[in-house]
Formats: structure tokens, C-alpha cells, sequence
């Protein structure tokens, strides 16, 4: 597609995956108080950083890493291991990590323009 | 200032000496414009690198230093920017030559 | 997953977790402060929390970025005598001596934690936002409002 780049598709796949981590994230935050509940995550990461070291873009067209139940962290006597502090911590971090790659993206479609013009 | 780099336009540099005249140098004073050019497009390339590079780094985990990525961002728009203006400005001077000669 | 891109944050965070902690033990201890047992060896004693600092596996010396934050290392049982109270009209009281055996907690001293613990949450919650301040601000760095 004329207008994309390798880095610019990197930038829309990690935005995409921040955006579904973060969905996940308020999900764990939504079931504090469940009993029994495990939190769970995205770890998008490890197979991104792979696809990128070998540079391959179709790797990274079709990753699509699954929710994966994260059983570490103490759990409580209800059975759950959701923390509150360290799931807004996570919210936080996430959402900077997802500012700033929009920051990124549009600061290249911004030189992309006025090379146009 | 350490660590702070000047944003330089180019290897060869903008030098402020006098327009010379005569046949003889003309050869040199073309050399030096295409060198200008040449080294400005090539520090433009080399920023947007950098920051590809640094974005890169962020999705393998080996960079977590947002300032780092936001400054080689920028960098390479400001330089980009900056090479944009020169070649207006060449192109401006030029035209305006060629409008003087008729 | 977890991503560092907010400096300090995570560290923040471990603490606002280990104040939550010792809240909660606050409030136990005053909702027991008046607990009686038949049993007077059995009497709720005060619950009491350790903190300690976390270091991140690859530690060096003066290397700060890895300070991982805090724990709370253990909660044990204040060991200090338990309140001796003549009621013999009380139903857990001693049927020979007439005296009920009260918990060892001072709901003073328990307000006077809770309120620490509670400006300590408060500190961490400011910490936290500063620190999302300052990225926010990186990243809107060169773009005309920072």
C-alpha cells in the first residue's frame, strides 16, 4: 500500500495490541472482587520483538498474541489475584506506551506530508 | 552542553565565505553545493534512522526511555524541516536569478 | 508483561499495595479491640506488618533503577501483654477471679497508624501522578503545547 512503511505498520500493530491490552487490563480491574478470578494479560512483547529482529513483515502482520492467565502474584484468600495498585500501574504504563506511538505515527505522517507538499 | 549536539546542516557546512568570481572556481563552487545538498539529505536519512530505530527498540524492550524516543523524533522532523527550507530557499534564489538574466 | 515507561511508577505502585496492607490491619485490629475469647490464651492479639525493600535481580551497587519497591514481609501477632478487666457479669469473664481478658490493641495508637499509613497512600498517589506528568509532558515535547 503506497503510504506505509514498515516502521509505520509497526507503530498501528503495537497501538492495535496496547489498545486490547488495555481492555484487558479494566477487565481485571472490573473483577477485583471476583472470587476465584485470575488476572489475565496480553504479552505482546516477546513475539513482537521477535518478528521485528528478523525483520519480517508478514511475521508481524499475523501476530496476534493470546490472553495468557497470569497466575503470579499472591493470591488472595478469595481465591483472586488481581492488584488493584499494580493494575492501574499497568493501566498507566500502557497508556504512555500507547501515547506515545501515537506520537510517533503522527510525527512521521508529518514529515510524510510535507515531503508531498 | 554536553550531550547536546547542534542540529549541523550537512558534513560540508553552510561557510560564509565571500562569492567568488571567475572561471576557475566555478568548478569548486558547484562541488560545494552539491556537497551540501548531498550532506544534508544524508543527516536527514540518518535522523529518521535513528528514530526508526529508536521505535524499534521500543517494541523489542531494549529501550524504555520515552524522552530518548520523543527527542530522535523530533530531531528527525526539525532536520527534515530544516532541509525542506534550504532547498526553498536555493530554488527562490535561483529562480530569482534567472528572472534578473532575461 | 510488563513495561517500564513511566520511571518509578511500579515502585510507586508496591508501595500504595503495602499502605493498603497495613490500612487493613488497622481496621482489623480496631473492629477486634473489643473481641473476647472463654478461651483468654485464645484473645485476638494485635496484628502487626514488616515492610522491606525489594531489589531487582540484577542489582549493583548505587545502581537505583533496581530498586524494585516494597513488600510487606510478614504480618505478625503483637506479643506484649493482653488487658486484664474485673467484669464478672461479663459472659467470657473468669468464673474464679472475675476478670476478662481484652485484646493488647490501644485504638489510639491505631488511629494515629491508620493516619500515617493513610498520608503515606496519599504521597504514593501524588508520586504517581507526577510521574505521569513528567512522560506525558516528554511526550508532547516539540509538538508546540509543552
Amino acid at each position: 500500500m503506497i503510504g506505509t512503511d514498515y516502521t509505520s505498520e509497526l507503530i498501528s500493530k503495537m497501538m492495535h495490541l496496547s489498545v486490547r491490552r488495555q481492555e484487558l487490563l479494566a477487565n481485571n480491574l472490573a473483577n477485583l472482587n471476583t472470587p476465584g478470578y485470575t488476572r489475565r494479560d496480553l504479552n505482546f512483547a516477546g513475539a513482537l520483538g521477535d518478528a521485528v529482529r528478523k525483520d519480517d513483515l508478514n511475521a508481524l502482520r499475523q501476530l496476534n498474541p493470546e490472553v495468557t492467565m497470569d497466575k503470579s502474584g499472591s493470591v488472595r484468600l478469595d481465591g483472586n489475584n488481581v492488584n488493584a495498585a499494580s493494575e492501574m500501574n499497568e493501566m498507566t504504563q500502557n497508556g504512555t506506551l500507547h501515547a506515545l506511538l501515537a506520537k510517533a505515527y503522527s510525527t512521521r505522517q508529518r514529515i510524510l506530508k510535507s515531503a508531498i507538499r | 552542553m554536553n550531550g547536546i549536539d547542534p542540529i549541523s546542516i550537512g558534513s560540508a557546512g553552510i561557510s560564509p565565505s565571500p562569492l567568488k568570481l571567475g572561471g576557475a572556481e566555478k568548478a569548486a563552487e558547484g562541488e560545494d553545493f552539491a556537497k551540501l545538498v548531498e550532506g544534508l539529505i544524508k543527516d536527514v536519512d540518518k535522523a529518521q534512522r535513528s528514530a526508526d530505530s529508536s521505535i524499534k527498540g521500543l517494541t523489542t524492550g531494549e529501550t524504555t526511555n520515552i524522552q530518548d524516543v520523543v527527542t530522535k523524533l523530533e530531531e528527525a522532523d526539525v532536520a527534515f524541516q530544516l532541509m525542506k527550507e534550504v532547498r526553498n530557499k536555493l530554488l527562490d534564489a535561483y529562480k530569482e536569478v534567472m528572472s534578473q538574466s532575461t | 508483561m510488563s513495561i517500564e515507561l513511566i520511571p518509578g511508577a511500579g515502585t510507586i505502585s508496591s508501595g500504595l499495595d503495602a499502605e493498603q496492607t497495613r490500612l487493613r490491619l488497622c481496621s482489623a485490629n480496631i473492629a477486634n479491640a473489643h473481641a473476647t475469647n472463654k478461651d483468654a490464651s485464645n484473645t485476638y492479639r494485635r496484628q502487626v506488618v514488616a515492610f522491606e525493600s525489594v531489589l531487582k535481580a540484577q542489582y549493583e551497587e548505587g545502581d537505583s533503577r533496581h530498586f524494585g519497591g516494597v513488600r510487606v514481609s510478614q504480618i505478625s501477632r503483637d506479643q506484649s501483654p493482653l488487658r486484664q478487666l474485673h467484669d464478672p457479669g461479663h459472659p467470657d469473664a473468669d468464673p474464679k477471679t472475675g476478670m476478662v481478658t481484652l485484646p493488647n490493641v490501644n485504638p489510639l495508637t491505631e488511629m494515629v497508624d491508620m493516619m500515617t499509613a493513610s498520608r503515606g497512600y496519599e504521597s504514593g498517589l501524588a508520586a504517581f501522578r507526577i510521574s505521569k506528568q513528567m512522560a506525558e509532558k516528554t511526550i508532547s515535547m516539540g509538538s508546540g503545547n509543552a
